[in-house]
C-alpha cells in the first residue's frame, strides 16, 4: 500500500489504511516522541494520542509538504501540550554543577543511536524540548520561544545548558567505557 | 557542543527509527466501534421521553374530542349563537364607520354569509328543533339583505368617487339607517331564540373551559356533575385500569463522604488523606416497576455507580552524592581525543508533580420498594430498599504505606466482586400524563461493608447522598 493510499483510505476512515499508517510510521514516530518524554513509557502514550488526533486530522491534510513531517508535527504538538494538561504527571530531573568539557565529533559518531536517545531523555524537561526543537527540527529561538511560551533569550539559554549537560552524560558514559576496557 | 555536534547528532536522529510494538501501539489506537454504553442510556432516555411525549398529547387529544363531541351533541344552538354575533360586530362596524373601506365590508359580510350558511349546515345536522332553524333562516335572510344593502352603498361611494356629493351624503344616511335598523332586529331575534330555548344558553360554557377542569379544579360554572369530572380526572391521570407495570430511568449526583482508617499504619493513612481527596458521584439505573396496590410499589433493575476521588502529590527529592566524572579534555595530534577524570560533585534533583483522577465504577442490581402518596398531581414518595453490587473496578494511583506513588490497578486492596449497600430516599412526583411521572428527589446510600478486603492493612468506605431525578412510565 502506497503513502497515498493510506492517506486516502485514512480520508475515508478506512481500518485497514489506518492500521497500514500506524505500522509503517510507528517506528519514526516512536523516536519523536521518545525524545520529548522522560521515558519510554510516556512517549508510547504520547504517539497513541498523536495517532489518534492524525485519524481525527487526516482529512484536512492538503499534500502540500511531507506526509511524515505533518505526522512529525503532530507528535510534537501532542508532547508538548501533555504537559500542561489537567491530570498530569511531571518529572523534572536537574543535573547541576557538572563539568562542561567540548565532546569530540568522533565520540558522537562511536555513540549508539539508543545511548544518544537515552541522554536526550535525561535531560530536564525544558532543556530537552529546546534542544529537540531546535537541533532536530530546526526552529529558529523566536518559533521556539512562540511554541513553549518563553522569550527567545531564555531559549538560547536553555539550549547552552542543554548541551552542556549532554556533553556531561556523554563524557560520563565515555567514561565508564573507558574503565570497562581497561578493567 | 559545535553546530558541527549539532548536525551529527541531527543526522542520527533525524530518521532514526525506535524498536516499537507497532501492533500493539494499534490496538490502543484502534477507532472503537462500539458505542459508548452512556450514549446507548441516553438514547433509551431520548427514545423514552420522545414516547412519553407522544402518549401525553394522543390522550390529551382524545380525551378532547370525547369531549367536544358530548358536548356539540348537547348544545346545538352553540354555533348559531358566534355566528351571529358575528353578524353584530360586522354590521354594527359598518354602523360606526359607514363610509370606510366598503370593498372590504362587502367582502367580509360576504364571508359571514358563507359562515352562517355553514353554521346553518351544522345546526342541521346538530339541531334538534326545526323553529329554531326557521329562526337562524331569518337570520340567514338578514344578512342577505345587509350585503346587498351593503351593495348599494358601494355604488353610492362610486358615485362618490365622481364627485356628486349631495346624493352621497343622502344614501349614506339612508344606509345607516337601515344598518340600524337590522341590528336591532337581529338583537331582538337573538333575544327570542335565547328565551325560547329549552336550554339555558347563557350558561353555555366554551368547550375549550371545559379542558382545564380535569387537569385542576372543577369550574363553578360547568353543568356537569363535579364529583363525576373529578372521578374522570383521576382515572385520566392515574389510570386506574391501567398495567402495573412500568419502568424507571434514573440519574444522580452525589456527594461522597468517604471513612479512610488503618489501625497500624497511621502515618501512611495520614499521607494518604493528606494527598487524596474526594470529589463527586454520579449513578444512573433503569428499573421495572410493579405496583402492588395504589400506594406500594417495587422496583428492580441495572444501575451503574461512578465515585471519583483526586490523587495529589508534589515532591522534590535532592541526591548529592561524588561521582568520578571528566575533569579536563585532551586533543591529541592523532585528531582523538582522550579526558582525565577524577571526583566530581554530582547534584540529582528530582520533582514529580501528580494530579491524578482516582475512580471507582460499579454495576448494581438495585432492589427498592416505594410508598406513593397522591396529592392530585403531585405525589409524594418514599423509597427504601438495597443495591447488589455484582462488579466493582477500580483505577488511579495513590501512595503505597512504603511512600512510594503506585498504581491501583497493580493492587489488590478492594473488593471487587458481590456486595451490598442500603438506599433510602424521599422523591416528590409530578404525574405529567396517564403515563409519565417525574420525579425528583433526595437519597442516602449506605454501603454497608467496607470497599476494601477483610486482609488489607486499612478500611475505606465510601457513603453517598445528592439528588435523583427519575422519569416513570407506566406501560399500557
Amino acid at each position: 500500500m502506497t503513502e497515498q493510499e493510506i492517506i486516502l483510505g485514512c480520508k475515508k476512515g478506512k481500518a485497514k489504511c489506518q492500521k497500514n499508517l500506524v505500522l509503517r510510521y510507528s517506528p519514526i514516530l516512536m523516536t519523536v516522541a521518545r525524545r520529548y518524554c522522560r521515558d519510554d513509557h510516556a512517549a508510547k502514550d504520547v504517539l497513541q494520542e498523536a495517532f489518534i488526533r492524525a485519524f481525527k486530522a487526516i482529512k484536512y491534510y492538503q499534500a502540500t509538504g511531507s506526509f511524515t513531517a505533518w505526522l512529525r508535527r503532530i507528535v510534537i504538538n501532542v508532547a508538548l501540550q501533555n504537559r500542561s494538561k489537567a491530570s498530569f504527571q511531571r518529572e523534572c530531573n536537574d543535573l547541576d554543577d557538572v563539568t562542561h568539557p567540548m565532546v569530540a565529533p568522533q565520540v558522537i559518531i562511536d555513540l549508539q543511536t539508543e545511548d544518544l536517545v537515552t541522554y536526550i531523555q535525561q535531560l530536564p524537561e525544558g532543556m530537552r524540548e529546546v534542544f529537540n526543537l531546535y537541533v532536530i527540527e530546526g526552529f529558529s529561538h523566536n518559533e521556539i520561544a512562540d511554541l513553549l511560551k518563553m522569550t527567545p533569550s531564555t531559549s538560547r539559554s536553555y539550549l547552552t545548558r542543554a548541551r552542556q549537560k549532554l556533553q556531561a552524560m556523554i563524557l560520563k558514559q565515555e567514561k565508564e567505557n573507558y574503565v570497562k576496557r581497561v578493567g | 557542543m559545535s553546530n558541527e555536534l549539532d548536525k551529527l547528532i541531527n543526522d542520527r536522529l533525524h530518521n532514526y527509527e525506535s524498536d516499537v510494538d507497532a501492533e500493539a501501539i494499534w490496538a490502543a489506537v484502534k477507532p472503537e466501534r462500539r458505542r459508548p454504553w452512556f450514549l446507548i442510556l441516553l438514547f433509551l432516555v431520548g427514545i423514552s421521553i420522545l414516547g412519553g411525549a407522544y402518549l401525553l398529547f394522543s390522550e390529551s387529544e382524545k380525551n378532547g374530542e370525547h369531549l367536544r363531541n358530548a358536548y356539540l351533541a348537547n348544545q346545538p344552538a352553540k354555533k348559531y349563537e358566534v355566528k351571529e354575533a358575528n353578524l353584530e360586530q360586522k354590521e354594527e362596524c359598518e354602523s360606526i364607520h359607514p363610509s370606510t373601506e366598503k370593498k372590504e365590508t362587502i367582502v367580509e359580510n360576504k364571508l359571514t354569509e358563507k359562515e352562517n350558511t355553514k353554521s346553518l349546515t351544522l345546526n342541521k345536522k346538530i339541531a334538534d328543533t326545526p323553529k329554531r332553524n326557521a329562526k337562524i333562516n331569518v337570520l340567514s335572510q338578514k344578512n342577505n339583505n345587509a350585503e346587498k344593502r351593503l351593495s348599494k352603498e358601494q355604488v353610492v361611494t362610486d358615485f362618490t368617487a365622481a364627485k356628486n356629493s349631495d346624493l352621497v351624503i343622502t344614501n349614506k344616511n339612508e344606509s345607516v339607517e337601515e344598518h340600524q335598523q337590522t341590528m336591532v332586529d337581529a338583537v331582538v331575534k337573538r333575544n327570542e331564540i335565547v328565551e325560547e330555548s329549552e336550554y339555558d344558553l347563557r350558561q353555555i360554557t366554551p368547550i375549550n373551559d371545559y379542558l382545564p377542569t380535569l387537569m385542576g379544579p372543577i369550574s363553578s360554572s360547568s353543568s356537569f356533575p363535579k364529583d363525576k369530572l373529578e372521578e374522570a380526572a383521576d382515572q385520566l391521570l392515574y389510570k386506574k385500569d391501567a398495567s402495573p407495570w412500568a419502568f424507571q430511568v434514573n440519574s444522580a449526583y452525589l456527594f461522597i463522604n468517604r471513612t479512610l482508617e488503618s489501625e497500624s499504619l497511621d502515618n501512611w493513612i495520614n499521607d494518604r488523606l493528606a494527598t487524596e481527596s474526594t470529589l463527586e458521584a454520579w449513578s444512573s439505573d433503569i428499573t421495572l416497576n410493579y405496583a402492588i396496590n395504589q400506594n406500594w410499589q417495587v422496583r428492580a433493575g441495572i444501575g451503574y455507580t461512578h465515585i471519583n476521588t483526586q490523587f495529589s502529590y508534589d515532591n522534590t527529592n535532592t541526591v548529592i552524592d561524588s561521582v568520578e566524572g571528566v575533569q579536563a579534555i585532551v586533543y591529541l595530534p592523532s585528531n582523538q581525543v582522550d579526558s582525565i577524570y577524577g571526583q566530581i560533585q554530582r547534584t540529582q534533583t528530582i520533582d514529580r508533580d501528580l494530579n491524578i483522577y482516582n475512580s471507582f465504577s460499579q454495576w448494581e442490581l438495585p432492589i427498592l420498594i416505594n410508598y406513593q402518596a397522591r396529592l392530585n398531581r403531585f405525589s409524594v414518595i418514599g423509597e427504601l430498599g438495597a443495591r447488589l453490587r455484582i462488579r466493582r473496578a477500580w483505577e488511579g494511583k495513590l501512595l503505597d504505606p512504603m511512600g512510594e506513588v503506585v498504581s491501583l490497578e497493580n493492587e489488590d486492596w478492594y473488593r471487587s466482586g458481590l456486595g451490598i449497600s442500603l438506599q433510602t430516599g424521599v422523591h416528590l412526583a409530578y404525574q405529567i400524563s396517564n403515563q409519565m411521572q417525574l420525579r425528583l428527589g433526595g437519597g442516602i446510600r449506605y454501603s454497608v461493608n467496607s470497599f476494601t478486603k477483610k486482609d488489607a492493612a486499612f478500611k475505606e468506605n465510601y457513603q453517598l447522598q445528592g439528588m435523583q431525578l427519575g422519569i416513570l412510565f407506566h406501560l399500557k
